[in-house]
């Protein structure tokens, strides 16, 4: 069931991240907000900090949420804050798409969770 | 090459020959080291007996094995040695595919002369899969401005 939001509002995020592999790993959480079924254009992004808005924007580098070194089988939680919610049609879902970014190894890796935020007027 | 996962004990049987003109008694003793590295930096040790660990500490002389008696002139003798648990059970303390030597010393009891062979490359520390991510879990909630 999507998660309700409102104009003005931000998301919070917790992603719990574990690491599958068999060495060490610093990982790079991002997340770009699409309307649901479509690719692009971003609506709202995610950031490691709330607050942000048209009128409060980032810094260079916001969009990354980055771990501590993480252990094989070890999971963590990486939060992260959408920007201000901005107004759209009453009803419309969204979908997500995670990227996390292994410092290590430069592999990133894409996930995507569809129509899990629906706007509410 | 044998690979070494951790947690493992490498055996190695050195087959020592006797060519003096002497009798000789040879004791032997061998450490593993990073490739290229020299013995000040070993990283495991070999000991006279298999089983040695970080809860099961070796006693002190264990990293010596001596032939139980002289070897005559021309013939080999055959000592064996055990590592202690490879990377003491850490799969993580050395790096994925880490290639390593052993340096040998073999002293002649009778003399006291010492002599060094290096085992270059001989040892591998198992692949290790890169770290890799899995989402296991996301939660969302609204902050209310």
């Amino acid at each position: 069931m999507a998660v309700l939001i409102k104009v003005n509002n931000f998301l919070e995020v917790d992603v719990s991240i574990k690491n599958i592999g068999q060495q060490n790993g610093t990982f790079s959480l991002s997340g770009n907000i699409f309307l649901h079924n479509t690719y692009t254009p971003v609506k709202q992004k995610l950031y490691n900090a709330k607050g942000y808005s048209t009128t409060n924007p980032p810094p260079s580098g916001a969009q990354y949420t980055i771990s501590q070194t993480i252990a094989p089988n070890e999971t963590i939680v990486l939060k992260a804050y959408s920007d201000q919610w901005k107004s759209y049609t009453n009803g419309q879902l969204f979908d997500i798409l995670f990227q996390i970014y292994v410092l290590e190894t430069s592999e990133n890796n894409q996930f995507w969770q569809y129509s899990t935020i629906q706007f509410s007027t | 090459m044998p690979v070494v996962s951790a947690g493992n004990f490498v055996q190695v049987d050195v087959s020592v020959q006797n060519v003096g003109q002497q009798l000789g008694t040879f004791k032997i003793s061998a450490v593993v080291v990073p490739h290229g590295q020299t013995a000040s930096a070993k990283v495991q040790t070999f000991y006279n007996i298999k089983g040695y660990t970080p809860t099961n500490p070796p006693p002190a002389g264990a990293d010596v094995v001596q032939a139980a008696a002289a070897t005559p002139v021309g013939s080999t003798t055959v000592l064996t040695m055990f590592s202690n648990s490879w990377a003491d059970g850490n799969p993580l303390k050395y790096s994925s595919q880490e290639v390593f030597d052993v340096i040998f010393t073999i002293t002649v009891v009778e003399t006291s002369v010492a002599f060094t062979f290096l085992g270059d490359s001989v040892l591998i520390h198992q692949a290790l899969a890169p770290a890799h991510p899995s989402i296991v879990n996301v939660v969302y909630s609204v902050l209310i401005s």
